[in-house]
């Protein structure tokens, strides 16, 4: 009952409650109106509906495109022509037309009734056939049930009986329509066959154009039962994400949008709906890498459950793209991503974590790149990464300096190592954009000095032989262009870029002459290893005289004189001095013993302590320092470290790793700007003067380098032959291989040195197929010249038996060959066959060019081949007849002439046989001769009586 | 404009902002003016326009809208308007008693209505209202939910939710102990206790200022001075490192602020008595724990003979003692406050020994 006072406040009067509530109620349907709207909205349905449109509109043209197709094709046109006959035939039959569709239907209703029928008795039989066996075992009621049991059999058997006349009936009556339809049926389905892409692509309208169906599932609010427009997803069991207190499987949605991104054909649209560019190798159903097991983000990283641009954490790859997205999709840089998406131009990172065991990835040009700038720049050497540990230090060896050079050079060099040698991977210390400042230059200057003087006082001697001859420098200068030095040195030419292996792996040589002492030089010419143990120059078997040529003409090389350093300060050497014993001294203390310490003592003690501080051991073995361990950022994880972890100082840049690393890398000291600092706290990571190409392609790598652990179901573990090929590969590269041959299709950087082309080291295509693997073990460990007309000469590389035997090994693999053992057949050969070959051999003139001993003068080095007496212990078998059938195939562009095949066609009679004669005489030559020591001589069939 | 900023920064200094904020507060129980609709009005329109001029200013936009810290900007506004709502009632019924009229609910209490329908109508319409406010919260506003929680990236500023705010504020100034256990827990005390030490019969069933001014004083100050003031500041004006922004400041990481912080033992042995600290804790501490025990044991008498004697006698002893205990813990936080600022003052009671201070 309601009293109100009628001064009461209007709030307390009923009336107006009624205004309010339905002011509310029309704001509570507006609003669910407006969630209705905003879901069906969604950015990712407003995606799938523009692309159902593209497709409609890309069959409907495709269509006309085909239907226009058909129109002009006489094939078609023919077979319509002819079920046009055969149809108009079959109507002027249609009186046996009735007679066989009533044939058809009767058959149908027998067999119908038949069936029927004998599933009935089949039943009874089987149950009467249980009983009667429970009757039997219990010995009750046997007389009635086996009764019952005869019965029912009685009738199943004649319903089987029934049933197999009703389906002659019936197969009768379809071969009698058959012959009526037959052609006209065959017609249609070749007509079928040729048109199939057209039906194909008017199915897909029809599923997916404007249907009644499609009309009412995907309209709002009724589209939470079965819409056509949906999330699509893959769960990746295989491939996690981290999520910090367990590992989720990965879930990626990326093909919401991208709905065309594992399609072929799609590259001509914008994103989201392009193709999968290398739709062959990744993304695409039959490649490599199909979407369904790997999905997007183990690549290209990026929230992979997100359904929305921004969530997806995509990531601009130019800031014009950026300035794009801001406006489009006012998209910011995402604050809480520990995974951001990488810039597609990094999108090789993703291939890291699986395919780390190879030296090179198949499509991933960048990061091989950047894999070969690491192990040039030596970046293992400070910065501790897994795997790199037990690789050589990728500076030369120090310990015997002293003999090779002088204190004055060393200082110049350490002051700016890319004033003497522009394409050096030394990186430079001293004057960076931290240390410029004029009175830190002085202060570098002592530094540097301090430096020099330490590593030169810890040079052991080292015992050099004098040189023995005089050297002629233009005989030196001959042999340096020709006898192999070219494929991995050069001189005097300055390349684009600095380069990693190829002609590159050596340093350049300009300016030898004002680095190093003749001795030494003649020394090292010699026998490389005596000065520098692990060094990968191998010896080039050079006599005294040679290698006195070449010392000569080297030394003549020169540049022009730096200018001198500045002389050092000693009051600065004193303070600096005195600045490094504070650490464990007190002022006082420190200033003592600096004062006891002479000059020496102090560059001494203060390069001690300047080396641990830049690290010079990473690269370089220096006595004392074989312990120490590398002074910089561990890597193992760069590329999932924590944004909030590095350093961006007070410079401006987006915060996002790929920023950081690449400023780092490109001026690694500019984080210390702005900054007040002591001269110790200061940034010590020295400049490798990358250009933005290797730098960007470092980022690359580095990017790679994360936390990431795929499941090892989904990483690509190598078999046996494939771990012997990579392991090959890398002693392939490490060796520089590839300087002078070319080696899996690559490489053969020496031939833009020779002229002529008959001069080329050797394509070493097939090589494992060719050559018996213990004669190229052997080979490896001592060359020995297989075509004496070459001037570059294959070097000794030193290497240690398992390194020969696996790159032995690496040819076999990549070639399927057998290693290490490949057996010859016992017993002898018929005197006629070997009779035979030696005909032929003497026919097809095999020594004209084949030469044993001198090559005669009318011959060009292009027509020269190997001698024939090593066949037997260098050549495989199988091989040869390969080579005499097709040496086009074997070697493509040999001069080698094809004497029995062309294009496959035999060009005599019965020339397998003929072919096997000649292997067969071929491999009785050089019983004597093969190479000496080689596990092969044990290998020769024993003498024949008749000595053959 | 930047003025007015660096103005606004600087009165948002822990000092100006506590300082200014307790003498508006006072000033607002004193002048009772403000309550009148055109001012309340002026006032929330005031509040609004710096709030809109604010959101120019990206460091505080950034602020405002983080998911997070949107209901805290509506809560200003609606514990705002509470504290009017209620306090403007309070101040014209005590002038309907000053001029001797009952209050305005005696008369409104003889209206009568049954709660069904009307007490359920009105309710529903709130209902409903609130449905829609929620509905277009959640259209236009994500959820502000981060990526799972990384045990080694600890944000910065790690921040409790807005409710506990004002005691991440207390940890400044007192030991996590005293801030987060014993302070907390007597609030919890306190505010059971309030319905058995509260003896004053007045103000039952309709607003009073005048006649309850001790009770209605001493709440508002714990909740909107020591609470909601100190969640506002732990909300906007703390960041990073838990320094203080003001809020128009960037939240720079990396500033760095001299905090170094005394304790009460080192101002007595070593500044005082130029002694070094005496080893033995209990002789070390010895000053602080008897300043401690006079302000727990020995205060509450004196304050019962002087400032606070009506209350003693109105109260008796029993009550009384519950009340002044209760008052002069609340009170502990702003001298701490205080000590801290003039004399970068940390610990009464420095025993870390047994990780307990005062």
């Amino acid at each position: 009952m309601a009293v109100i006072h009628s001064e009461a406040p209007p709030v307390h009067r009923p009336e107006r409650r009624n205004f309010w509530f339905a002011v509310s109620s029309i704001a509570l349907l507006l609003v669910t109106v407006w969630m209705f709207y905003a879901d069906y909205n969604r950015e990712w349905k407003a995606y799938q509906r523009q692309f159902r449109a593209l497709e409609l509109q890309r069959a409907a043209k495709k269509i006309t495109e085909l239907d226009a197709q058909y129109k002009s094709n006489r094939d078609l046109k023919k077979l319509q022509a002819d079920l046009d006959v055969a149809k108009k035939d079959l109507s002027g039959r249609a009186a046996d037309l009735e007679k066989a569709k009533a044939a058809i239907a009767e058959s149908n209703r027998k067999f119908f009734l038949a069936e029927s029928e004998w599933k009935v008795s089949k039943s009874y039989f089987d149950a009467f056939k249980f009983e009667v066996e429970e009757a039997r075992k219990e010995n009750r009621g046997v007389a009635s049930a086996e009764a019952k049991y005869n019965k029912s059999k009685d009738r199943y058997e004649k319903a089987v009986l029934d049933l197999g006349e009703v389906n002659k009936e019936k197969d009768a009556a379809a071969a009698l329509m058959k012959s009526l339809t037959g052609t006209s049926d065959d017609l249609q389905r070749k007509i079928a066959s040729l048109t199939e892409q057209k039906t194909r692509l008017e199915k897909k309208v029809a599923t997916i154009g404007p249907n009644a169906a499609n009309e009412f599932r995907d309209r709002p609010v009724v589209d939470f039962m079965n819409p056509s427009i949906r999330v699509q997803q893959v769960q990746l069991a295989n491939l996690q994400n981290d999520v910090n207190f367990m590992k989720i499987p990965k879930v990626d949605r990326c093909t919401t949008c991208h709905l065309a991104a594992t399609e072929k054909g799609y590259d001509d649209l914008r994103q989201p709906f392009k193709s999968h560019s290398n739709i062959d190798l990744i993304a695409g159903a039959t490649s490599r890498h199909p979407y369904d097991q790997f999905g997007c983000t183990t690549c290209h990283y990026g929230l992979d459950r997100a359904t929305y641009f921004a969530s997806a954490v995509h990531t601009p790859g130019s800031a014009k793209q950026e300035e794009e997205w801001e406006k489009q999709y006012h998209w910011e840089l995402p604050e809480f991503s520990d995974t951001p998406m990488l810039p597609t131009v990094h999108a090789e990172a993703g291939c890291l974590k699986c395919h780390r065991q190879e030296v090179r990835v198949a499509g991933a040009p960048r990061l091989n790149r950047a894999l070969d700038i690491l192990e040039k720049g030596g970046c293992y050497g400070c910065h501790k990464m897994a795997g790199y540990e037990s690789l050589r230090k990728s500076g030369p060896d120090l310990r015997h300096i002293g003999v090779k050079t002088s204190p004055t050079w060393a200082a110049q060099w350490v002051n700016d190592p890319r004033a003497y040698r522009p394409t050096t991977w030394m990186p430079r210390f001293f004057n960076l954009s931290n240390s410029s400042a004029p009175g830190e230059q002085v202060r570098n200057r002592v530094e540097i000095d301090a430096v020099v003087t330490y590593i030169f006082k810890h040079s052991a001697p080292l015992d050099l032989d004098p040189i023995p001859v005089r050297g002629d420098p233009g005989r030196g200068r001959q042999t340096v262009s020709e006898r192999g030095c070219m494929g991995c040195h050069r001189i005097a030419e300055s390349p684009a870029q600095r380069g990693t292996y190829g002609r590159d792996f050596g340093p350049a040589l300009d300016r030898v002459g004002d680095k190093v002492n003749e001795t030494w030089l003649y020394n090292w010419v010699k026998n490389p290893t005596k000065y520098f143990p692990e060094s990968y120059m191998p010896d080039l078997r050079l006599t005294d005289q040679e290698a006195a040529d070449v010392t000569a003409y080297l030394m003549t090389l020169h540049g022009p004189d730096p200018a001198p350093l500045a002389a050092v300060d000693a009051s600065v050497l004193d303070s600096v001095t005195v600045e490094y014993l504070k650490a464990r001294l007190t002022d006082r203390d420190a200033k003592a013993k600096m004062a006891a310490m002479s000059v020496e003592e102090k560059k001494l003690y203060l390069g001690d302590k300047l080396i641990s501080r830049y690290g010079c051991f990473g690269c370089h073995r220096i006595e004392g320092y074989e312990k120490s361990l590398p002074i910089g950022t561990e890597l193992t994880q760069e590329g999932s470290k924590l944004i909030t972890r590095l350093d961006f100082g007070l410079i401006e840049l987006e915060h996002t790793r790929q920023d950081w690393f690449f400023q780092k890398l490109k001026e690694p000291r500019i984080f210390d700007r702005g900054k007040v600092k002591t001269p110790q706290e200061k940034l010590k990571m020295p400049d490798f003067g990358f250009s933005d190409d290797e730098a960007s392609h470092t980022v690359t790598l580095l990017l790679g380098l994360t936390k990431d652990e795929p499941l090892l179901e989904a990483k690509k573990i190598l078999d046996e032959r494939e771990a012997a090929i990579e392991e090959g590969r890398r002693l392939v590269q490490h060796r520089n291989c590839r300087g002078c041959h070319i080696v899996e299709g690559t490489g053969g950087s020496i031939r833009e040195t020779i002229k002529d082309a008959g001069f080329y080291p050797p394509n070493l295509i097939g090589e494992g197929g060719k050559v018996q693997s213990d004669w190229l073990f052997a080979f490896l460990k001592a060359p020995a010249p297989i075509r004496p007309w070459l001037s570059v000469h294959m070097p000794t590389f030193g290497l240690a038996d398992h390194e020969a035997a696996a790159i032995s090994r690496y040819f076999a693999a990549v070639d399927g060959s057998l290693f290490p053992f490949e057996s010859a057949p016992a017993g002898k050969l018929a005197a006629a066959h070997l009779a035979d070959g030696k005909n032929l051999f003497t026919q097809f003139k095999c020594l004209q060019c084949h030469v044993v001993g001198a090559p005669g003068a009318q011959l060009s080095a292009a027509d020269l081949a190997p001698n024939l007496l090593m066949a037997k212990t260098r050549l495989r078998r199988d091989w040869i007849l390969k080579w005499l059938k097709d040496p086009q195939k074997e070697y493509p562009g040999t001069r080698m002439p094809s004497f029995f095949y062309s294009d496959g066609e035999p060009l005599m009679e019965d020339p397998d046989t003929k072919m096997l004669a000649i292997r067969d005489y071929l491999l009785t030559l050089g019983e004597e001769g093969g190479r000496s020591g080689s596990v092969a001589a044990s290998r020769q069939a024993p003498p024949d009586k008749d000595g053959l | 404009m930047q003025i007015v900023k660096d103005i606004i920064n600087w009165a948002s200094a822990p000092v100006q902002f506590f300082t200014l904020s307790t003498l508006i507060f006072f000033a607002m129980l004193r002048f009772k003016g403000w309550v009148k609709p055109r001012n309340a009005t002026l006032i929330l329109v005031a509040a609004l326009a710096f709030f809109f001029i604010s959101m120019l200013d990206p460091n505080f936009r950034l602020i405002v809208v983080k998911a997070d810290n949107i209901p805290i900007a509506f809560m200003l506004f609606i514990v705002g308007f509470f504290l009017w709502l209620s306090l403007k009632q309070a101040f014209e019924n005590d002038a309907r008693i000053a001029r001797g009229e009952p209050p305005a609910e005696a008369v409104e209490t003889k209206d009568k209505l049954m709660v069904w329908p009307h007490l359920v109508y009105t309710e529903f319409i709130c209902l409903i209202l609130l449905t829609v406010v929620l509905v277009v919260w959640s259209i236009v506003i994500q959820a502000p939910i981060e990526q799972p929680a990384n045990p080694t990236d600890s944000p910065n500023p790690s921040k409790a939710p807005w409710y506990f705010l004002g005691l991440q504020e207390m940890l400044v100034y007192f030991d996590p102990w005293m801030a987060g256990v014993v302070l907390p827990g007597l609030i919890i005390v306190g505010l059971m206790a309030i319905p058995y030490i509260d003896t004053n019969p007045k103000g039952n069933g309709y607003y009073t200022f005048a006649e309850r001014r001790w009770e209605i004083g001493l709440f508002l100050f714990g909740f909107i001075i020591l609470w909601i003031l100190l969640v506002v500041a732990g909300t906007f004006l703390r960041g990073p490192n838990w320094n203080f922004f003001g809020p128009y400041q960037y939240w720079d990481v990396h500033k760095v602020e001299p905090l170094v912080n005394i304790h009460l033992s080192e101002i007595f042995w070593v500044r005082m008595l130029h002694r070094a600290m005496p080893s033995f804790w209990l002789v070390r501490e010895l000053p602080g724990l008897l300043i401690a025990l006079f302000y727990v044991v020995a205060l509450p008498p004196i304050l019962a003979r002087t400032l606070l004697k009506n209350f003693y006698n109105k109260l008796g002893f029993a009550r009384y003692s519950v009340f002044v205990f209760l008052l002069l813990m609340m009170m502990s936080l702003p001298i701490k406050m205080y000590l801290r600022w003039a004399f970068n003052f940390k610990y009464l009671v420095n025993l870390s020994e047994f990780f307990f201070n005062i």
